[in-house]
């Protein structure tokens, strides 16, 4: 498959991926959680939510690190009065936007992206696909090997 | 000493004002099939092959979310336009995939939802489920991007969460 051009990659570090696991199917756990960050003007870089059993859903939140600092321990008190099961955090990670390649009218782009990520051996903790875009989460740790790697698999404007 | 801070949250939360929220744009999908299902971390390469196949069958993926997470599987759903259905279930229930591949649902009609500006305002996701919940929809997933909000709802409950976040939200 040919190399298709792409925006720039665009890069944010030093961010948190927050998973609050087994949350409750009600409307209070998300109007809860949602309204205080919206109150602490927290900005949500990366959401996503699915269904797993008996009406609970999981979801993943992508934050500023130093965001999450001003706020993590009345974030330790809310999660488990607003019914969820577990809050995992994993730091730092970093987001890289994937902007442009037309996942929705091109076929094979998340084939190409998915095969060079495993054969990099690189670990993906989050993947949102919509259209034009894909958001990808790593392990800082990993944010040079994946940027190769991307940069591999699509074509940026003079390697950014 | 956590009971009095969370009592305190809610205490702030109560008091405020919800700001109304202003989207521009409401982008809804052709029909779509919609497919979710997890994957053990060492059967990752079941989905590198399932993404090169639907690839090679000329399939586009209109949604595609991936979270690692539950006690290291990770959790797929895509949406394909639904002419192309039978070739991600052909593909899904091939042997190899299929002895791998946990919690399996499909949907043969649903379709995505996009709300156009995201830009990282949780205020919005609050809303929109919200209103999912208040409405009884199902969501079947929900994900952004830097500025859109995209939910996967089956196909019946389409004019009603429109009429419902037609009331929710500031529309310009």
């Amino acid at each position: 498959m040919e190399r298709l051009e792409i925006f720039p990659l665009k890069i944010t570090t030093s961010q948190v991926l927050l998973t609050f696991a087994g949350c409750p199917g009600g409307d209070q756990f998300s109007r809860t959680l949602f309204s205080y960050l919206q109150q602490r003007r927290i900005s949500v870089t990366l959401l996503v939510e699915a269904p797993v059993q008996k009406e609970q859903v999981i979801l993943a939140l992508v934050v500023d690190e130093q965001a999450l600092s001003m706020i993590e321990a009345e974030l330790e008190a809310l999660w488990p009065a607003i019914g969820v099961e577990a809050l995992m955090i994993e730091k730092p990670v970093a987001v890289i936007r994937i902007l442009g390649p037309h996942f929705d009218i091109r076929p094979g782009i998340a084939g190409a992206l998915y095969a060079g990520m495993a054969k990099a051996g690189i670990k993906m903790l989050v993947n949102s696909i919509t259209g034009t875009t894909s958001l990808v989460v790593v392990h800082e740790k990993d944010l040079e090997m994946t940027q190769r790697e991307l940069r591999a698999v699509f074509r940026t404007p003079k390697g950014k | 000493m956590a009971d009095s801070r969370m009592l305190e949250i809610i205490r702030r939360l109560s008091e405020a004002t919800p700001p109304p929220i202003r989207l521009s744009r409401l982008i809804q999908s052709p029909a779509q099939g919609y497919f979710s299902f997890m994957l053990r971390n060492e059967h990752r390469d079941v989905a590198v092959r399932l993404f090169q196949a639907l690839g090679k069958a000329s399939v586009n993926l209109r949604y595609l979310s991936e979270h690692l997470g539950e006690n290291g599987r990770a959790r797929f759903q895509l949406c394909c336009d639904t002419e192309a259905q039978a070739q991600v279930l052909k593909l899904l229930q091939a042997d190899d995939a299929a002895d791998r591949i946990e919690a399996f649902c499909h949907v043969e009609e649903a379709l995505v939802l996009s709300l156009y500006p995201f830009d990282g305002q949780p205020e919005l996701a609050g809303r929109v489920f919200g209103v999912l919940k208040q409405l009884g929809i199902r969501m079947l997933g929900a994900s952004t991007a830097t500025a859109v909000f995209s939910c996967v709802i089956s196909s019946r409950d389409t004019a009603t969460l429109i009429a419902g976040l037609r009331e929710v939200f500031l529309w310009e």
